[in-house]
């Protein structure tokens, strides 16, 4: 697993890459923690190089949303893998943080709400 | 393929490596490849870390594959327990700030799976669970 973060005006993009389970989620969540500033106002995280994700993961995804929410911040993701999809669809998580097809359009909607 | 584990989930990195040479010797798509992992690690770290919390150290994984089906077997030496009855009710229409992930794992195993069964037997709690191989196309 593994996170880079760059920003594109004042959206904070952070990509996640590899896999995300049960061994390392704990370590996913610190750092994500680390690369969202208080000041960010939007945020995306870019999901195309994440190859697997578990339940562990959207434990994760979870307590970020709500931290996000709580600080006012917009949130979205972008680019899932047909897979990661599924497991969005599955656990209803696409209806509590919003899903993207493309960076542009989540950049586009953390921007305009 | 059959893997003895540790009950603990740093052994979660070498289930997986272990179901990726199988999913490459027979030819997996890359969708049921993730599908049997995710199935296995939902079930395999509840028992890493309730299971462990009772009492369980071992954890055996035999994965059988057929031409339509992938077949998988887990056997723990924990506190009885069917994940399948058991597990928290998860709600999937839930609102973010009452959401839990609590039972979120057995839902997509309940989902992804075309049947499953528990029993314990010799003092061990053993799940069986078959995927269809054509939901990987």
């Amino acid at each position: 697993m593994n996170i880079t973060e760059e920003r594109q005006g004042d959206t904070l993009i952070v990509t996640a890459a590899g896999r995300v389970d049960g061994s390392n989620s704990q370590e996913f969540q610190q750092a994500l923690e680390g690369v969202i500033g208080e000041a960010d106002r939007a945020v995306v995280l870019q999901l195309k190089e994440l190859s697997y994700i578990s339940s562990s993961g959207l434990r994760v995804m979870l307590m970020v949303a709500r931290m996000l929410q709580k600080r006012g911040t917009k949130f979205a993701l972008c680019e899932l893998t047909e897979s990661i999809r599924e497991v969005f669809e599955i656990s209803g998580f696409d209806r509590i943080i919003p899903v993207h097809d493309s960076q542009s359009a989540a950049v586009a909607a953390v921007a305009a709400s | 393929m059959h893997l003895q584990l540790d009950a603990r989930p740093e052994e979660l990195p070498r289930l997986a490596e272990a179901v990726e040479e199988l999913a490459e010797r027979d030819d997996w798509s890359p969708k049921l490849l993730f599908q049997v992992n995710l199935v296995i690690e939902e079930l395999a770290l509840n028992v890493m870390t309730h299971g462990r919390a009772g009492g369980a150290r071992h954890l055996d994984v035999v994965l059988r594959s057929a031409s339509d089906t992938i077949t998988v077997e887990l056997a723990d030496d924990g506190p009885r327990f069917d994940p399948l009855e058991e597990a928290p009710e998860f709600d999937p229409e839930l609102p973010i700030d009452e959401r839990r992930v609590g039972g979120v794992g057995v839902h997509l195993v309940r989902t992804l799976v075309d049947d499953a069964s528990y029993r314990y037997e010799d003092g061990k709690n053993r799940l069986t669970l078959v995927l269809p191989r054509e939901s990987g196309d």
